[in-house]
């Protein structure tokens, strides 16, 4: 029949969208930093700007500034070499970790990475035992993660009740048992088992959600039900399920066209030209909206209306007529590169460029016709890998505008090495560090001396200094007067001051001798400083040379493969800008053959109804 | 052959001539299409392998080139950087950060959503990294944003700091208080 075909080309392209997954945003504050450059690299990560956060963690590598924290630092590497699809390299980081001696939580998080990534690449059952190996490290959140992956592994294996079994360990809500039961219903239904597959995709087109990403597969889960439902001979239910689609989201149209279908199958002629006369006031370069210029009319036949139905083929002969012509132009735009350049971010230095299209596609008079392509993981993956290659060219142009700059400064500090050499050589500040060390010992001597001796007096301050003095010289005095009268009053109140200074001194002894060594002490820091930034400065201008040495070969090394890199990516790039339209050109040509099919048919459907007016006319 | 279609005739019969004609139609057109997929998925694959090799290439050169600019430009004896984290990020909506450093103004940033979010899930950004001679600086960093009740919020923080021979960190925090109900600027050397 008609209908199945036309149901079943829908329901495979409704059907094509699985595997889906969820865009689920890491839990908040699952991270804790004891690395700067952990936590640098998360930043970079959060923005999905894996290149950066990828090279932020291999710098620390290199300057060894993961010490903290190696292992989340590894973890997080592998993870972003997943994220920005190097699988070597992340199934090399994973595998080590998970052979480490390491957390029990690192180990399971790395166990999980390990078997997203063998997914990915299918390996399933390894992906599996991967998944086996997890213990009760990872955090609630990704549980649900876990089990929505293990029944995909189950899908991919064919292994249909074990993906069943999995589905009921869901607990609490999460999206990630929406897309488990979506998936599975829909590889269910792909597989003939209509009943079953219809059972788990109920379950999701009947969701109550406020999140848009879930409302989204509600749509698309009852679109399928609806086909599937049909496809069954249920077309009340059908009419049901497409009614749950929303009518402004993007798979409005091909609902309505299912509703058509349902009430047409229930004989119900006029009921079903309602959607279908609605999709007719629809963007014309939907299919479901082209399909329904022929839905229309094939209709109006069932109800006996020849006259009308032949308006209506005529229309759509004339509509499908544009339509080629139209799509003409757009094979001519993507040949002259149209295409390529809407895709082309407007800020190539823009890493995340590739996750805002995700959201909002490029502005173009191509991909109006291309929107389905575009939703496909094949189309996805060769735009994830042109915006890379873009990023790639921007980079290397990058280092390669700046690294002339860097040779130029290297010249000008070797020329200005060159000419501040002599100066620096007679610098006298650097020789009277020495003489600076010979006070300082002659100083710590005569602290040793004093230590020794006990020599009180050595500790006099400049006041105390000033009267010792003053009774010197009254001493002196007293011992020329001795010669004439008698001085032995003089001579005992001059014991009696001298013994109150000296004792006034001794009193204070132990303080004054500790600060005198503490200031020592801050002599030698400070003499020690000294003479490190002495050697250091030394050593800098005695390697200077060698140094200039080094940079400048380090700058030519690094140009070459800069030049070497360029021509590989330049190469890259038109190979994949070749791939891209070569993809867009057989999804127009797709639909120029759909397209030329229906006018076929629309022609045909015209020519058999003037045939049959006319014999019913010579009647 | 137009006798056979007539709507007026057998209409089980025609349905399953037009379904036939239809089907033949879209199997035509298939077989073509599979092949030039399958040539494009063929070819794609030997390209995806070669993408995956430039990307680590240019990763490593990247890494190496950084590596010989932080060397070039920022020396271990006098190198000095600022980084900026969150920590909750509830009571403070943060839209930009100025930094000065003796006086002198050295960065200026004026914050993206995305970027505030990836602070608050725990990212930390280097915000500044430039070179200072050994001795005592002053760093003095202005934050400006939204505060409790969505009021224009400004504070500056200043942190004395002794530079030594070795490359210095020093991490901004922003933090909540949530007995006060007020955001606080911390400020943390790390040794």
């Amino acid at each position: 029949m008609r209908l199945s075909l036309i149901r079943h080309l829908l329901l495979t392209t409704t059907l094509t969208l699985s595997v889906c997954l969820p865009v689920v945003a890491e839990n908040d504050r699952e991270h804790v930093v004891s690395d700067l450059s952990y936590g640098v690299a998360l930043y970079n990560f959060f923005q999905e700007k894996y290149f950066s956060a990828i090279t932020d963690l291999m710098v620390a590598r290199e300057r060894q500034t993961n010490q903290n924290q190696p292992f989340d630092s590894e973890l997080l590497l592998g993870g972003l070499y997943l994220s920005y699809d190097l699988h070597t390299q992340a199934g090399k980081v994973l595998e080590q970790l998970v052979q480490a001696d390491i957390p029990a939580e690192t180990r399971d998080k790395a166990w999980f990475n390990l078997a997203k990534l063998r997914y990915r690449r299918g390996f399933y059952p390894e992906a599996e035992k991967a998944l086996m190996q997890i213990q009760d490290g990872l955090p609630d959140y990704r549980q649900a993660e876990r089990l929505n992956l293990l029944a995909n592994i189950y899908l991919h294996q064919q292994q249909y009740d074990q993906a069943a079994a999995v589905l009921k360990k869901f607990s609490g809500d999460s999206s990630w048992e929406a897309y488990a039961h979506f998936n599975l219903g829909v590889a269910l239904i792909r597989l003939g088992k209509l009943k079953e597959g219809i059972e788990q995709l109920a379950l999701v087109g009947k969701l109550n959600s406020d999140s848009n990403e879930l409302i989204a597969l509600r749509d698309k889960a009852n679109l399928a039900l609806g086909y599937a439902y049909l496809q069954y001979q249920r077309p009340e239910a059908a009419s049901e399920a497409f009614n749950r689609v929303r009518l402004n989201g993007p798979l409005s149209n091909q609902a309505l066209l299912g509703v058509g279908w349902a009430w047409n199958m229930q004989a119900q002629y006029n009921m079903a030209l309602l959607p279908w006369i609605e999709l007719k006031s629809r963007s014309t370069f939907d299919p479901a909206v082209q399909e329904s210029y022929l839905a229309i009319p094939y209709n109006f036949e069932k109800i006996a209306k020849p006259n009308l139905a032949l308006i209506y083929y005529t229309g759509a002969t004339k509509s499908y007529e544009v339509q080629l012509r139209k799509l003409d132009d757009i094979e001519k735009a993507i040949n002259g590169g149209e295409l390529l350049h809407a895709l082309k971010p407007a800020n190539l230095g823009d890493e995340t460029a590739l996750s805002l299209y995700q959201t909002k596609l490029p502005s173009s008079i191509t991909v109006p016709y291309l929107y389905t392509l575009m939703a496909t993981h094949e189309f996805q993956n060769v735009l994830e890998n042109y915006q890379d290659l873009l990023y790639l060219q921007y980079v290397l142009n990058r280092w390669r505008r700046d690294l002339p700059a860097y040779s130029l400064m290297l010249q000008e500090r070797r020329r200005a090495y060159q000419q501040k050499l002599p100066e620096v050589s007679r610098d006298t500040r650097l020789r009277k560090l020495k003489q600076l060390e010979a006070q300082r010992n002659k100083l710590a001597n005569q602290v040793a001396r004093l230590e020794e001796k006990q020599d009180v007096l050595a500790l006099a301050n400049e006041d105390e200094l000033e009267q010792i003095s003053l009774l010197v010289k009254v001493k002196q005095q007293i011992q020329q007067l001795s010669k004439k009268q008698d001085v032995s009053e003089l001579r005992e109140r001059y014991n009696i001051l001298y013994g109150l200074i000296y004792w006034q001194i001794a009193d204070d002894y132990v303080p004054r001798e500790w600060q005198l060594k503490k200031n020592l002490k801050q002599l030698d820091t400070a003499l020690a400083e000294a003479q490190a930034a002495n050697i250091s400065l030394k050593n800098a201008w005695s390697k200077a040379p060698e140094a200039f040495e080094g940079y400048g070969n380090r700058i030519k090394t690094q140009s070459s493969r800069i030049i070497k890199l360029q021509a590989g990516v330049e190469a890259a790039l038109q190979q994949q800008e070749k791939q891209i339209q070569a993809i867009a050109r057989r999804a127009i040509h797709q639909q120029r053959r759909r397209i030329e099919s229906y006018l076929v048919r629309a022609r045909f459907a015209q020519a058999r109804l003037y045939d049959s007016m006319a014999r019913a006319g010579q009647q | 052959m137009l006798e056979k279609l007539s709507v007026r005739g057998d209409n089980v019969k025609s349905l399953k001539y037009m379904t036939t004609l239809l089907l033949g139609v879209c199997l035509l057109m298939a077989a073509p299409q599979l092949h030039a997929a399958e040539k494009t998925a063929t070819s794609q694959r030997a390209l995806n392998n070669q993408i995956q090799d430039l990307k680590q290439q240019v990763l490593e050169l990247n890494r190496d080139l950084f590596l010989l600019e932080e060397d070039l430009l920022f020396p271990a004896n006098t190198q000095f950087s600022v980084f900026l984290s969150m920590d909750a990020g509830q009571l403070f909506e943060l839209d930009s950060v100025q930094l000065k450093i003796d006086d002198k103004v050295v960065a200026n940033h004026l914050y993206t959503e995305r970027e505030i979010k990836a602070l608050q899930r725990g990212g930390v950004q280097r915000i500044y990294i430039g070179n200072l001679a050994s001795g005592k600086h002053e760093l003095v960093a202005f934050f400006t944003g939204q505060g409790p009740s969505k009021r224009d919020y400004r504070r500056g923080t200043t942190v004395n700091i002794e530079k030594t021979t070795d490359p210095q960190y020093v991490e901004l925090k922003i933090t909540d208080n949530a007995t006060k109900e007020q955001p606080e600027f911390n400020v943390k050397v790390w040794e």
